[in-house]
């Protein structure tokens, strides 16, 4: 959903900067956890390469990453919010 | 109430610390270059090389009798130990061990199992899981038929540990369907894989890797039961269970080295014209992963007194699998964030780290099978909220 409405506010060339980060933010975090407990109701079989959650674990473990890590786009998000510039 | 250690245990303790730091720990680059290319970390060569030169320093056999040459160590201590060894990454253990299982084996199956596997000269495996029955061990069906006096083994084993390198195998098999595992249906075999087993490698997320074995008509002399038909199954949870602190353990030591790791970074590297040290959002990585550290090494030295007192370890060591696994999952995570980019690189342990702790939530009973376990026995009231104290 917030990646619908960044694409949202794209469309309308409206500005979309936090709303971007924030499903940035949301969607990497969420990508590791669903990986992991989906990795989780596998049990071993999650663990083994010939299973593709494994990988998708590996994958999605570098979204929070790059491209701004998670602590960065707290940063951005909170600076939109309040004004405060938190960053150095 | 005394939280330090004995003499003998911080004696004992920085022997290790020391041996590891100066003998295994420079083998660190080597293993991260090796397995980069797809290749095992050390060698059993190597090993055994290692494990020799440890047992000049009297580190052999950390569970074993004074009987098999062994040092016989207090669970809290043998805790310690593999902490100390969770601090390298190099797949290292001290030598001279044997699956406690084997201490069911009878005189002349010691000679020729027990023995040579403490001596390092044989290499065993423990096989319970199959490719229907992981969670729920209970459900196996790898068959064993009696033939005369020998009995044939049909079916599939998977998951195994050393299951590529071992040279014989501790199977748990069904000996009668009708009694089921838990009527005395199932039994202990000790089989050779000059018997006819035969072994496949299985990729996993972490290094090194299990494997599957398959039984097609493999026939074992009667003389290789281990322990008495019927008691299989409860022969391999007591194996399960014995050692259950020692997972957790392992994993503290490599918490506490990737930690350390993570708070010097913080000291070095600067963004925005600071020390990422002094960012709030690192800051707190840092002390969740201080906290939850300490919390887990002290559940797990519990649990492992809880074994030096006689008492039933059950509940205390699925609570310290259970949270152990748990706390390295999230500082093994929190460790790669403070790393940035650097952190999800082959250049650094922390991605390999992160791979293998995952593993600790899934083997040895699941998280979800431990709380199966915890739960189990408060709600009937084996255990009592409060422990030992209570
Ligand atoms: C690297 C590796 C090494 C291993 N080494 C060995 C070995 O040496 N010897 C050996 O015998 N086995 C070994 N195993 C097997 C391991 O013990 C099993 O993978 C483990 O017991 C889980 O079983 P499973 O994989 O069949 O998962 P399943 O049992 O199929 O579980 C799948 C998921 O369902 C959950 N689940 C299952 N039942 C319940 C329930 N009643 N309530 C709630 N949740 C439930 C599990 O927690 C898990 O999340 C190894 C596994 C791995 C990955
Ligand atoms: C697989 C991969 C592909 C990549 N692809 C590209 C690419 O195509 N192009 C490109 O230019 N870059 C690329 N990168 C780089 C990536 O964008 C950076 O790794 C990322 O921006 C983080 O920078 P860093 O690694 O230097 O970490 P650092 O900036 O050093 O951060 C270290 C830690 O400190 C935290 N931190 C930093 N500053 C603050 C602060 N003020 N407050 C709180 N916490 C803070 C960070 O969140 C992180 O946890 C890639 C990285 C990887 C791993």
């Amino acid at each position: 959903m917030l990646t619908w409405r960044v694409a949202d506010l794209i469309d309308r060339h409206e500005p979309f900067a936090t709303e971007a980060s924030m499903a940035k933010l949301f969607a990497s975090e969420a990508a590791v956890r669903s990986a992991s407990n989906a990795l989780q109701v596998f049990g071993g079989y999650g663990y083994v390469d010939e299973t593709p959650v494994g990988k998708y674990l590996r994958d999605a473990r570098v979204t929070t990453l790059y491209e701004g890590t998670s602590q960065i786009q707290h940063l951005l998000i909170g600076r939109a919010l309040t004004g405060v510039n938190a960053f150095g | 109430m005394d939280f330090s250690l004995t003499d003998e245990e911080k004696a004992i303790r920085d022997t290790a610390r020391a041996f590891i730091r100066r003998e295994v720990m420079p083998l660190e680059q080597e293993v991260l270059r090796r397995e980069r290319a797809h290749q095992p970390g050390i060698t059993r060569d190597e090993l055994r090389e290692l494990q020799l030169k440890a047992k000049e320093f009297g580190f052999w056999g950390l569970s074993t009798p004074e009987e098999h040459g062994g040092m016989n160590l207090s669970a809290v201590a043998q805790s310690l130990i593999w902490t100390e060894i969770g601090r390298t990454f190099v797949p290292f253990r001290f030598g001279g061990e044997a699956d406690n299982i084997l201490y069911y084996a009878n005189e002349s199956q010691k000679a020729e199992y027990l023995i040579p596997t403490i001596e390092g000269e044989r290499i065993s495996c423990f096989a319970i899981t199959e490719p229907g029955a992981g969670s729920d061990a209970a459900n196996i069906k790898l068959s064993a038929r009696p033939d005369g006096d020998d009995w044939i083994l049909n079916g599939e084993k998977t998951f195994i540990t050393n299951g590529n390198d071992a040279d014989f195998a501790i199977v748990v098999a069904i000996t009668d369907k009708e009694k089921g595992v838990h009527g005395g249906g199932s039994t202990a075999f000790l089989v050779d894989r000059s018997m006819g087993w035969k072994s496949e490698w299985i990729q996993v997320m972490g290094e090194g890797g299990p494997a599957a074995l398959v039984f097609d008509n493999v026939r074992v002399p009667g003389r290789n039961i281990l322990g008495e038909v019927g008691q299989g199954f409860q022969l391999g949870m007591q194996w399960i269970g014995k050692g259950r602190y020692i997972i957790p353990s392992h994993a503290i030591g490599l918490c506490e080295r990737a930690l350390q790791m993570a708070v010097d970074y913080a000291n070095t590297r600067e963004t925005f014209g600071s020390k990422i040290a002094s960012y709030q959002a690192i800051q707190w990585m840092i002390a969740d992963s201080e906290t939850e550290l300490e919390a887990a090494r002290w559940l797990i030295l519990r649990a492992a007194w809880t074994v030096d007192q006689g008492m039933d370890p059950r509940h205390s060591s699925s609570m310290s699998k259970l949270f152990g696994a748990r706390v390295a999952n999230d500082i093994i995570d929190r460790v790669m964030q403070i790393h940035g980019g650097m952190g999800y690189t082959r250049e650094l342990p922390i991605e390999r780290w992160y791979r293998y702790v995952r593993l600790l939530r899934i083997f040895e009973g699941t998280d979800e099978m431990q709380r199966l376990i915890i739960s189990r026995d408060l709600l009937r009231g084996y255990t009592k909220i409060g422990g030992h104290l209570a």
